[in-house]
């Protein structure tokens, strides 16, 4: 007992015996983290900010002492995670304090990357972004930005872009992500973003999750989807999935289906609900229109490959004629699911008793179909008017942090501008008159989405990158022709990061950035929630906000007068200006103090009041009074129905190459890693990649668990670990590889191929062969 | 100068409003049940005036159905 003090032994013998009794009056009871006292540590300050290791926003309490953060815990006011954090959250602060952490500006000189005084990296990358336009014209540089960026971050970026160079060579890796999200709600409702929230959970009765292992990518949503089924008798959760994850073992039904044809189930379900009569047909005759679009639209493949759909109205008669193509016994001979699951998938929508909520993320986004698979899942739930009620809806989650708030609503894409697209003159003469800049320096033409970008970049069209808080040389498809690119003569790459990645490997200039709460900052989370954190401790070295960055070299190439804020107050004077963007009811944002003092608001934030529940009369301030529903998106002010077909994927399994590869993320890490495995008990928890592969198929090619296996794709190949019933699980044929580990790169296997309309790649699907090493 | 531990049963729907309350007293910590709705209660008290100042304001938290003492004397 050396070292345990009388008191603290006491505690000990106290709290065991609370737990004894606990588990004796309730069997198979767990206790969680301690919370403890306010006032136990006075030298400990707490304050609050969203989590930025995924898009969920949990609230955190963040303990500061010394200058340093200390502590973390959940923060019980925060109505996104109730005090509950997932295991990168409670670790979340030690990314702050890697040993190998940049703090200062590197400048490649003779092939060396060299310390240098951050004011003339800045001076070099102003000057070199200003002679790369005069010698090869503006849309020669371009930025390439996160959903990590904070609002503030993507607010400058833009308006620098945009406003001042006159390029809209902006993008964020949310092209990556979030862009079949935002073009299927586009398509279907005409604005983006979900129109329910995460209270949805706490009125629901099923939960169908399309291709999303919740369990490991929003775990602490998931724990309210699973504490919502312990509290409420026949709550269901339903897991339709290409794989089985640690989300199927705990969903109450795991239905697996193969790669692609969940556009098949989706019509299928459809298919059901009419055949049953199962429609709405109330809901749908005041609130629905249905269209058709362009079919058999290409895979993005090529250089010049372009793509523009066009809606064409028909009818509930078309439609159903449509479905006749997908019947269960249809689908099922192709999918893998049996008829009777379509059927019961389908009864569970369309029992008017129940209220079902639909979860996706980068199962349904990351897919050369994409936006029809949005759409398709928008479909089912108009037909039975489960939408925007609360416990009714389709949710699209995100995986980052501020994807929503940063990249989808200050648009920072090549298309958009904070308020609406550049192809639209009234949007680009609002943008022109709150940034003070003539309307015709703003561009009409979007460039480069975010693969076209790098291909512009191999091509030689792009000369200048800037890339920020995200790390392209571990996630592009098709790695190494975008790797190769980078590394031409003539190109100039600058990076800004917290740590060295495959991405620092290749930079020009390397810019210390300060991270999270090292600055003052907005991320908005997948509900509408806007999150603002104050700067809790100072960024070591030079280390420099992305967005203050930005400030610096747009004032050094003679765009101060577009960035007129002192140090001081320029987030809150950014909020303000970005609030005008949006001055409505349908997205007014929250006050900068009211997002100062609140676990965060949720737009559109009318009278002092978040809106949970968009297009519902009953909350949305935006919606004509004397409707129930009116998506107002929508010129009709209806919600779409579209016709969309399953298509087949551009590249199958085939002799040579008989695998799928399926990649995705696991609990322990973020995205690529650069931070989380800079976190000891994260890093040791899972240290390296590997690759899952069914154990008939290890059998049936001589391979044991643990064994190094050759991965083979018609792009590239890697070595890996194989791992056996681990804790995914593919099917016979598919293996899945994660791409958090730098050292094994999964995306040079990959391919580029994308949807036509979204331009998201898929990094869900292509063939690839499996060797024994 | 009392540890005590106790079972805490909330009133129904206020898991999460108890916590708080129970986390904003001088002395208290608590740890919740991921999987029920109780929660183990320590306090942890450096004198009498401070005990009694813990059971008062226990006695005033109206989200509290139940308190069970597991260990301590009070």
């Amino acid at each position: 007992m050396s070292g345990v003090s009388r008191r603290t032994f006491l505690r000990m013998a106290a709290v065991s015996a609370a737990s004894a009794a606990a588990t004796t009056l309730f069997p198979g009871i767990v206790f969680g983290e301690w919370v403890h006292s306010d006032h136990d540590s006075s030298d400990v300050q707490w304050n609050k900010t969203p989590c930025r290791f995924c898009g969920v926003g949990c609230g955190l309490l963040v303990g500061i002492a010394g200058g340093r953060a200390v502590a973390v815990k959940g923060d019980p006011d925060s109505p996104v995670n109730k005090g509950l954090c997932c295991v990168k959250g409670y670790h979340s602060v030690q990314a702050l304090y890697g040993k190998d952490r940049l703090k200062k500006a590197l400048v490649r000189k003779n092939g060396t990357l060299v310390e240098t005084p951050i004011a003339e990296a800045l001076d070099l990358v102003a000057n070199t972004m200003a002679s790369t336009i005069k010698e090869h014209g503006k849309d020669a540089v371009s930025v390439y930005g996160s959903g990590q960026w904070t609002i503030p971050d993507g607010y400058v970026a833009s308006k620098f872009l945009k406003g001042g160079i006159g390029t809209n060579n902006l993008e964020a890796n949310a092209r990556l992500c979030m862009a079949s999200a935002v073009t299927g709600f586009l398509t279907s409702f005409g604005l983006d973003e979900p129109m329910g929230c995460y209270e949805d959970i706490d009125h629901a009765d099923v939960f169908v999750l399309w291709g999303n292992n919740m369990a490991e990518m929003h775990p602490v949503l998931f724990s309210r989807l699973l504490d919502r089924r312990r509290k409420k008798k026949g709550v269901v959760i339903i897991d339709l999935a290409t794989r089985t994850t640690r989300t199927s073992h705990a969903a109450d039904k795991s239905i697996l289906f193969k790669p692609q044809t969940d556009l098949a189930i989706a019509n299928a379900i459809c298919q059901v609900l009419v055949e049953n009569n199962w429609v709405n047909h109330s809901f749908v005759q005041q609130h629905v229109s249905f269209k058709a679009g362009k079919t058999d639209i290409g895979y993005g493949l090529e250089d010049d490959f372009t793509f523009k759909d066009e809606a064409r109205a028909v009818d509930l008669q078309d439609f159903q004629a449509f479905l006749a193509d997908y019947t269960p016994e249809k689908v099922a001979a192709y999918s893998g699911v049996s008829a009777d699951d379509i059927r019961y998938l389908a009864a569970l929508y369309g029992d008017p008793a129940r209220k079902v909520v639909s979860y996706w993320c980068m199962g349904m986004n990351q897919h050369t179909r994409g936006t029809w698979i949005n759409n398709l899942v928008y479909n089912i739930h108009l037909l039975v008017g489960k939408i925007s009620q609360p416990g009714n809806g389709p949710f699209s989650l995100t995986g980052q942090p501020s994807a929503c708030g940063t990249v989808r609503e200050v648009g920072t894409l090549t298309h958009k501008l904070p308020h609406g697209v550049v192809m639209n003159e009234d949007d680009r003469r609002m943008a022109a008159e709150i940034w003070k800049v003539p309307f015709e320096r703003i561009p009409a033409k979007p460039t480069h989405h975010t693969v076209s970008m790098f291909r512009a970049l191999d091509r030689g069209d792009i000369r200048f990158m800037w890339i920020q808080v995200t790390n392209p040389m571990v996630t592009m498809p098709k790695l190494k022709r975008y790797r190769d690119g980078a590394k031409k003569e003539g190109r100039f790459i600058v990076v800004s990061d917290v740590y060295p990645t495959p991405t620092t490997d290749i930079a020009d200039v390397i810019l210390p950035s300060a991270m999270w709460f090292e600055r003052e900052g907005m991320f908005g989370n997948s509900e509408r929630r806007t999150q603002h954190f104050n700067q809790l401790v100072a960024p070591p070295g030079d280390a420099m906000s992305d967005t203050w960055q930005l400030i610096e070299v747009a004032r050094r190439m003679g765009y101060g007068d577009l960035f007129p804020w002192s140090y001081d107050d320029h987030i809150r004077e950014i909020w303000r200006e970005y609030g005008r963007f949006h001055d409505s009811p349908k997205h007014a944002m929250a006050p900068y103090e009211v997002l100062r003092q609140a676990p965060g608001a949720i737009w559109p934030f009318v009278n002092g009041r978040s809106t949970k529940w968009r297009y519902n009369a009953a909350y949305d301030p935006a919606a004509s009074p004397g409707s129930d529903f009116d998506f107002y998106g929508k010129p009709d002010h209806r919600a779409w129905i579209w016709l969309r077909p399953y298509e087949p994927p551009p590249e199958i399994p085939d002799a040579a190459y008989p695998f799928w590869l399926n990649t995705g993320r696991v609990v322990e890490h973020w995205h690529t890693g650069s931070m989380t495995r800079r976190i000891p008990t994260l890093h040791r928890a899972a240290p390296a990649a590997y690759v899952e592969i069914h154990p008939h198929d290890a059998e049936r090619l001589g391979i044991r668990n643990g064994e190094s296996v050759r991965l083979v794709s018609r792009r590239g190949e890697i070595i890996v670990a194989a791992v056996l019933d681990g804790r995914g699980q593919p099917t016979v044929g598919q293996v899945f590889v994660p791409f958090f580990d730098e050292s094994k790169l999964i995306n040079e296997l990959t391919l580029d191929a994308y949807c036509p309309i979204s331009k998201q790649p898929d990094y869900k699907k292509c063939a690839v062969r499996v060797e024994k090493v | 100068m009392a540890i005590c531990s106790y079972i805490v049963y909330p009133q129904p729907g206020s898991r999460d409003a108890l916590r708080s309350k129970l986390t904003g007293i001088a002395g208290c910590d608590v740890m919740p049940a991921e999987n029920n709705d109780v929660m183990i209660l320590v306090t942890d008290t450096n004198s009498d005036s401070h005990e009694t100042a813990v059971q008062q304001a226990l006695k005033q938290i109206p989200e509290i159905q139940c308190l069970a003492l597991t260990f301590g004397d009070i």
